[in-house]
């Protein structure tokens, strides 16, 4: 079975799918740009400092640098809380005067047990020094590891066996089938694996980078080419030899 | 017919190769990158005021002058607390344009409000002859029934991080022992405004009843007093005045109203204002409403930027106007000065829906710049 020899209603249902790849793989691509990157908006490029701080710092260190640094007032602030935890994150005057000043300017308001703010966070509250050295540890933790890698395996193995097994039915040489499909689940094993890994070494925050941009190429490009497949005539150049045109 | 017309011819080849297609691909992300972040585009953060060709009339209207000034667009949608009876709005976009001369800033703002709120704490007179002040407190202390439609501009003087995330720098909530700076807060204030050391915020706090009838935005500003025994409203301060102000309507004995205007019914007589200012006399029939407040213009520091709102079909129109450099009292640290125009301000807008404290704000800071 030849992807271009299906019906118009399997061609069309297999598009929709295709499409809805594509978009989430854009969208992902967004997501991603908006949490790394300094904007707030549009289609922005990832700061790898921001990569290598979500990977290797605390989770507190990494958000202010990340996903909540718009609320930080001044990068001074994430440079205090950083010099607390390499300093081994202690119960002490340093905390109460210098710590606690900055998490309540800048984090406390929504992070709370009782806050009523539109934002309000209450399951994640940032009240007291035990409420904050959960959130000190460096880089992925066992657990975290854990929970956000089989999450994100399963979820994208499940459209990524799809997306594979419809580029296995296209018409082109198997050199590119076998490059596409091979660099997706490559890519996603050693884009997951840097995630624990990054914490021992910065190179795997580029590994990420390298790995997932490759995981998304990977899965854009054989959507993108099933759907040209079954809608349009392809050059012969790019076909199996029993797919080319007789013309 | 494309891929037909390219059969035989140098791309064929190129493409063939291992290196052709992957590059093919590359070039294709590319395109399809670019269309996208050209598409989405970045959000406009700025707000430009452009030279006034003509002189702006502060009638609450939009004249011909405003159509030079390109529109800000802000979304605001958060509210700092969830007051146990507010009935406004959750989200508002308001529009802000901007226009200067050789001596004064103008605002032209825009937001749509499907209710004109502008009985404030009304005396209403009983079936038994007695009158009655009608208020609807919250679980804080403060009213969103019985309030005004207000809206504010921060301006960033020299508070550390305005620049950045704007007017949440002055804000503190109560943590989770209702205390804010230790002292006790709950069912006083969700939470209080002020700053660090040193450091001060321009408040501009138009007022739909108490001073929009005067022409009037009541100039405040915020500082670093965190204690309510220095300031019952903590950081939050009326600027320098050498008279005028509002106050309660309401008779010695606190049972009725103290003053009533000359004429009833009257456009703005939801406050009673020195033309109109009568002492009491019943003549009313139950239900009859006497306002619950008396306001009078702030002179100094505190009245110096005029203005005029008027609400028509949903939407409130206000413009406002200001001395790019003001020199009343203390206005080195109580107001913000457009002395460089090269320079730009930052600020945030607060809209407050028939509420006294509960307002809808954004997240992170506008600039206003001068072409």
């Amino acid at each position: 079975m030849r992807l271009e020899s299906l019906n118009f209603s399997a061609k069309l249902g297999l598009s929709g799918f295709l499409i809805t790849v594509i978009l989430g793989a854009l969208s992902a691509v967004t997501l991603i740009g908006l949490l790394y990157s300094q904007h707030n908006s549009g289609f922005n490029i990832p700061d790898m400092e921001k990569v290598q701080s979500h990977y290797s710092d605390s989770a507190l260190v990494s958000s202010m640098k990340g996903s909540m640094y718009e609320y930080v007032a001044e990068d001074g602030d994430i440079d205090v809380i950083a010099q607390w935890i390499a300093e081994g994150a202690k119960d002490d005057a340093f905390f109460k005067e210098e710590v606690l000043y900055i998490i309540e300017e800048d984090c406390q308001k929504c992070h709370s047990r009782k806050s009523q703010m539109t934002k309000a966070i209450t399951s994640m509250p940032f009240s007291s020094y035990d409420d904050i050295v959960k959130y000190t540890e460096g880089g992925y933790s066992w657990t975290k590891m854990a929970k956000t890698a089989h999450i994100h395996l399963f979820g994208i193995a499940v459209f990524l066996v799809m997306v594979s097994l419809v580029m296995a039915f296209s018409s082109y040489v198997a050199w590119i089938k076998i490059a596409l499909i091979s660099a997706g689940w490559i890519a996603l094993w050693l884009d997951i694996a840097s995630w624990w890994l990054a914490k021992f070494s910065n190179v795997f925050a580029y590994v990420i980078s390298v790995a997932g941009g490759v995981e998304i190429g990977a899965v854009c490009a054989m959507s993108g080419l099933c759907l040209l497949n079954l809608w349009f005539r392809l050059p012969d150049a790019v076909l199996e030899s029993s797919a080319q045109s007789s013309d | 017919m494309l891929f037909t017309q390219i059969e035989g011819s140098y791309m064929r080849r190129f493409i063939k190769t291992p290196v052709g297609f992957v590059s093919s691909l590359v070039i294709l992300g590319g395109v399809l990158s670019t269309t996208l972040s050209t598409a989405v585009q970045a959000a406009n953060d700025t707000l430009a005021s452009v030279k006034a060709d003509t002189t702006i009339t502060l009638d609450g209207m939009v004249e011909g002058a405003w159509d030079k000034a390109s529109a800000l667009s802000v979304q605001l949608d958060n509210l700092p607390y969830q007051a146990n009876n507010y009935g406004g709005m959750s989200s508002v976009n308001v529009t802000v344009k901007s226009l200067y001369d050789d001596n004064f800033v103008y605002f032209l703002v825009q937001y749509d409000d499907p209710t004109k709120s502008l009985v404030r704490y009304p005396w209403v007179k009983q079936a038994d002859g007695s009158w009655k002040q009608l208020k609807g407190k919250d679980q804080t202390g403060h009213d969103n029934v019985y309030y005004e439609d207000k809206l504010a501009f921060f301006w960033n003087i020299n508070a550390r991080g305005f620049a950045k995330k704007g007017c949440d720098v002055a804000c503190h909530m109560q943590n989770d022992e209702g205390k804010i700076n230790g002292f006790d807060q709950k069912g006083i204030a969700p939470g209080r405004k002020y700053t660090r050391a040193g450091q001060t915020i321009d408040m501009w706090h138009w007022k739909s009843v108490r001073m929009n009838p005067l022409g009037l935005i009541d100039d405040q500003f915020v500082d670093s007093v965190k204690d309510p025994a220095v300031n019952k409203n903590w950081g939050r301060h009326g600027d320098s005045k050498t008279g005028g102000g509002y106050v309660n309507n309401m008779n010695a004995d606190k049972t009725g109203p103290a003053f009533m205007n000359r004429s009833q019914g009257n456009v703005d007589g939801y406050t009673i204002t020195p033309s109109q200012k009568t002492p009491f006399v019943d003549t009313f029939k139950p239900g009859d409403q006497i306002p619950g407040i008396m306001s009078e213009p702030f002179t100094g520091s505190r009245g110096d930027i005029w203005t005029k709102g008027d609400w028509q079909d949903g939407k409130w129109t206000v413009e406002i106007k200001r001395a790019l450099v003001t020199t009343g009292d203390k206005a080195e640290i109580q107001d913000v000065q457009f002395s460089d125009l090269s320079k730009a301000y930052s600020f945030g807008i607060a809209v407050f829906d028939n509420s006294q404290i509960d307002h809808l704000y954004h997240e992170g800071v506008y600039e206003l710049i001068f072409k």
